[in-house]
């Protein structure tokens, strides 16, 4: 008797031991993991939080609506997130635990520190997966990884806008003190070298560490000694709210451009309570409320305000645009794993009702999605209206016929084809 | 001219807190011989409770500022009472690892509490003045002027008290202390008190006019390290004059070469510092 309950015991826990061991015992039937490694603790957790929203919200419509149909088998999404801390080689290892344990195809990234790395292993024969990239550093396109797709517009397409926007204005001398790292420099050789180009000057570069300061006295000072009529700045937005404050607290008068990883929108909710007056004259990346047709994206707004109690930015509303497209890629795609067919797809179903995937992307080029770049800015205490740059067409009659298919979001649209990218 | 007043301006300002925020750690220093490396995150949290006193319970910014005192000091208190004393008489390397798992705790709890994105406290104090030609923001000078009075207040406590003696007495001769009849244990705790108390005044003071974030807290947690061993571990003038000194050098030569070298400076000092005199500025010979 005694002997047989000893048996049965370990006969359990070598049963539990064994399930341990077998992942595929929990899995869910018809389930696809979609995986996301990023920063989400230390300074940038925020940022990487952000993205994670958005793709938790598609998912969650998507699923409530009762997942996708391919191959007349019904699948719903779920997400799995790890923290890399900007750190590649973390980034590295959790995508291919991604790959290998949750057995995700698919994994969003937003930083360009680690998406260079990852780029490097998501080719490897048999562990193929296709690597969402939320940057708009441009030197991904030049990497033509055919495994990986670039989310937002490359941010070269902001500084084609904000010359143009400068130039219009009758300025000519422009200081920098714009974040360090390489995003910062990326943005701050791509301007000065447009800017001189277009007969501009740019009279200091200050670059500041945006993410370990909060003092920007001593390059500020040092940039507005030079008399700059407007400024280049701008890193995580709670800094470049810092960063407007003492520039104007410093008696500076004139406008301000920002990077596009600076969110106007935010540097007005959360640096200035809400007062549009504190950002006057100050232009950036559109606000998301004016990036879609307003009856859709005011209930996301406000969604997001709801359910994570902060304020949306793009990369809430482009991650989720995001993975509505690749569930409709998937479809279209007839596969949930074959990621060549999947990343087809986006040409196939691009572009969607933005009643379902809310942002007005356009197409696909190489690995970059193609949404037009839209900046805005403030004036008199009130948003004014957009100006979306369309940046992919080469000819005026393209820009034309481009326009003429485009989701009216009523917006100026400008042409500002941009070398290397326009056809 | 203009524009060296106004770095000089701006270096004492981030001197002034740079000197309180070490001035803690070195008490605490001198008193356990424990690096804490969660100083700058007990700061951290300082700043987050003055943020819920001011937005949560619509307390004014003064009151909140006491409040935010008193409450980080007991919970100074408590992690020198949970964390730190029953590793009394173990090896040192445990007091570290405790250190940083205090640290890691500190800042996911913030994270989870208050979410990652920055937090704003209105200014209490946005008058802005021009002297000499240089800008002054109020709240810049009530720093300047608040971390002073706080450093003289405390050399009063530590000097013509008997309570205050008693920790300089701990930190020169921890048994000949306990010989005499001191409780080596209450001084313990009341250090951990002053220092998380002194962290808190520096967060409120500067809140207002910066963010808070859960990550706040590593930067200028490393910085007043940086000032401890460049004043001299456990020295009371040396974290106050060391804060001063970096400060300063941030300032000019950020100002003046460039902001991408500013740590550079800062760590080429303390390089040279110790170089010269091991010990630190002001630091005790060993043995």
């Amino acid at each position: 008797m005694r002997n047989l309950k000893h048996l049965l015991f370990t006969l359990i826990i070598g049963l539990l031991v064994l399930g341990l061991f077998c992942p595929g015992v929990y899995a869910k039937k018809n389930v696809v993991t979609i995986g996301f490694t990023g920063p989400l603790s230390g300074p940038a957790a925020q940022y990487g939080q952000d993205n994670v929203a958005g793709l938790e919200m598609a998912i969650q419509d998507i699923n409530s609506a009762g997942g996708i149909t391919v191959d007349g088998k019904k699948y719903t999404f779920k997400l799995k997130t790890y923290d890399d801390h900007i750190d590649p080689t973390a980034a590295v290892n959790n995508a291919r635990r991604l790959r290998s344990r949750d057995g995700a195809r698919v994994i969003f990234n937003p930083v360009f520190n680690t998406l260079a790395p990852l780029m490097q292993v998501n080719q490897q024969r048999g562990s193929e997966f296709l690597l969402m990239a939320y940057t708009s550093a441009p030197e991904v396109d030049e990497m033509k990884n055919p495994n990986t797709i670039g989310v937002p517009p490359p941010f070269s397409v902001y500084v084609g806008a904000y010359v143009k926007y400068a130039m219009d204005k009758g300025w000519k001398k422009c200081a920098m003190v714009v974040t360090l790292g390489a995003y910062g420099d990326g943005w701050r050789k791509e301007f000065k070298e447009a800017w001189i180009k277009a007969g501009g000057e740019i009279t200091a570069d200050q670059p500041a560490n945006y993410y370990t300061e909060t003092d920007f006295s001593a390059q500020l000072s040092a940039a507005l000694a030079t008399k700059p009529e407007f400024m280049l700045i701008g890193g995580p937005s709670a800094t470049t709210a810092l960063v407007i404050e003492q520039a104007r607290n410093l008696g500076f008068k004139g406008g301000f451009v920002m990077v596009d990883q600076a969110k106007i929108n935010y540097i007005a909710e959360v640096g200035f309570s809400g007062d549009l007056n504190k950002v006057n004259n100050v232009m950036g990346v559109c606000r998301p409320l004016d990036t879609a047709p307003k009856e859709l994206m005011a209930p996301f707004v406000e969604r997001y305000k709801r359910d994570y109690g902060r304020v949306a930015t793009s990369e809430n509303t482009l991650n989720y645009s995001a993975m509505k497209m690749i569930a409709a890629a998937m479809e279209a795609a007839g596969s949930v794993e074959d990621i060549q067919a999947i990343k087809a797809g986006f040409s196939k179903i691009l572009p969607m009702d933005p009643k379902v995937n809310l942002m007005p992307y356009f197409g696909i080029q190489d690995s970059r999605l193609i949404i037009a770049g839209s900046v805005q800015k403030v004036e008199n205490g009130q948003y004014t209206q957009p100006m979306a740059t369309v940046w992919w067409t080469k000819t005026k009659a393209d820009f034309e016929k481009a326009v003429s298919k485009m989701t009216d979001i009523g917006a100026v649209n400008v042409h500002v084809p941009l070398e290397g990218y326009a056809r | 001219m203009e524009l060296f007043l106004q770095q000089l301006f701006n270096g004492v300002m981030f001197g002034s807190t740079y000197a309180i925020v070490a001035l803690g750690l070195t008490l605490v220093m001198g008193i356990l011989n424990i690096p804490n490396f969660a100083h700058g995150h007990l700061y951290m949290l300082g700043g987050y409770i003055t943020y819920f006193f001011i937005n949560n319970l619509g307390i004014g910014y003064w009151g909140s500022l006491l409040l935010s005192l008193v409450v980080l000091g007991f919970a100074g208190v408590l992690l020198e009472r949970i964390v730190f004393r029953p590793l009394n008489g173990q090896p040192h390397i445990n007091a570290f690892i405790a250190a940083i798992g205090a640290l890691i705790f500190l800042e996911s709890l913030a994270l989870v509490v208050w979410g990652p994105q920055g937090m704003r406290i209105p200014n209490p104090h946005p008058q802005i003045f021009q002297v000499l030609g240089i800008t002054m923001e109020a709240q810049r000078l009530l720093v300047i002027v608040g971390a002073a009075v706080l450093i003289i207040l405390l050399h009063l406590f530590l000097k013509k008290t008997t309570t205050g003696t008693t920790i300089e007495a701990v930190a020169q001769n921890r048994e000949g202390a306990m010989l005499t009849g001191i409780n080596v244990n209450r001084v313990s705790s009341m250090t951990f008190f002053i220092s998380s108390a002194t962290a808190a005044v520096a967060a409120s003071f500067l809140s207002p006019i910066f963010i808070l974030s859960p990550a706040m807290g590593a930067v200028l947690g490393m910085k007043a390290f940086i000032i401890v061993i460049l004043g001299g571990l456990g020295s009371v003038p040396g974290a106050i004059i060391g804060g001063y000194f970096l400060g300063l050098i941030e300032a000019l030569g950020g100002g003046y070469i460039s902001a991408e070298y500013k740590d550079v400076f800062a760590f080429g000092a303390l390089i040279l510092v110790l170089a010269v005199k091991p010990t630190g500025l002001f630091g005790k010979q060993e043995g």
